[in-house]
């Protein structure tokens, strides 16, 4: 069909964007492929069964999302591992800082790092639709099963633990 | 002029949330437009980190890595360890009274059964010895000590 996307255009699309969303609900880079793996798997099927959709950046991320709820949900010990974390299993980033990291500086880094680990998944998942993805509340609460009014309560949570980490870092 | 929004109402509205009269007083208010102008370039700052920069290493949570799983094994191993002495102790237990009782009636049985038997024998042998040397109604008594009825009735018609 001609008005479809291929598969390998949908990937250069959207793996990377998807990887990021995964990494920053998860937490967790080798989980975070996983589930990105598991993202296209099921867009092979879905083509291969013929199913045709406005928007398949939208419907990825969706997968996505419900894919990293069920990884949340399968046990203690992803989350275990990830609490403690051993330097040896933490990539090491042997490289130059960016443009934003150099302008920021390490401490601001790592305090907005950690505010938005501290975070609820709820917490954090609004936050990265919303902001990082660019969603509308609607659509927030239409893809997570929540009232827009939760999405807003849960936001402004989020927003305020994360101002807080970006300020403290700036004065 | 209404009073400035405080910035607890401003995250609600940049947060999607906040009432209309709010929203109308941010418009208005050039003061409270940039203050919140301010909290959305920190959480554009936020976002920028979040999006170009790789979470930083995280210190070693060391305690939480091996002295909790260690701890939670000791107490296993000792709750492990209680199980199988009570388990133990209830197999080499001390018998019933009942068992024990029974135990007690059986040797005491045997016991007395020994003894008649061995009094039997003596009456055997007294008898024996009754029909060789004192014939007549002399007392079976096996050690002579209370002597021969018949001598005994003899003295005390003396």
């Amino acid at each position: 069909m001609e008005g479809r996307p291929s598969y390998d255009d949908l990937f250069d699309a959207h793996a990377r964007r998807l990887h990021r969303l995964c990494r920053l609900m998860l937490s967790d880079r080798q989980e975070a492929e996983e589930v990105v793996q598991e993202v296209f798997l099921k867009l092979h099927k879905a083509q291969d069964e013929g199913a045709e959709l406005m928007s398949w950046g939208a419907w990825l991320t969706r997968v996505a999302i419900n894919l990293c709820h069920d990884r949340r949900r399968a046990g203690w010990w992803p989350r275990w591992r990830y609490r403690t974390d051993r330097i040896d299993d933490v990539p090491l980033i042997a490289r130059e800082p960016n443009p934003e990291e150099a302008a920021i500086g390490e401490e601001t880094l790592r305090r907005i790092w950690t505010a938005f680990r501290r975070l609820s998944d709820r917490q954090r998942e609004v936050f990265v639709l919303r902001h990082l993805e660019g969603w509308t509340t609607e659509e927030v609460a239409a893809a997570l099963g929540l009232r827009p009014g939760s999405v807003k309560s849960h936001l402004f949570r989020a927003v305020r633990e994360l101002r807080a980490a970006a300020l403290r870092g700036a004065r | 002029m209404s009073r400035c929004l405080s910035e607890r109402t401003l995250l609600r509205l940049v947060a999607g949330g906040g009432r209309e009269g709010r929203r109308a007083h941010l418009h208005a208010c050039s003061e409270c437009t940039a203050r919140y102008r301010a909290i959305v370039s920190d959480l554009d700052r936020v976002t920028d980190v979040l999006l170009n920069t790789e979470p930083p290493r995280w210190a070693p949570s060391l305690l939480a890595r091996y002295w909790v799983p260690a701890t939670a094994a000791a107490v296993a191993a000792v709750a492990l360890l209680v199980w199988v002495e009570i388990t133990v102790w209830r197999a080499v237990a001390p018998a019933q009274p009942e068992e024990v009782t029974a135990f007690l009636s059986d040797v005491s049985a045997t016991m007395f059964s020994t003894r008649d038997a061995l009094a039997a024998s003596d009456d055997t042998s007294s008898e024996t010895l009754a029909g060789d040397e004192t014939p007549g109604d002399c007392s079976p008594d096996p050690l002579g000590i209370l002597g021969c009825e018949r001598d005994n009735r003899n003295e005390q018609g003396r």
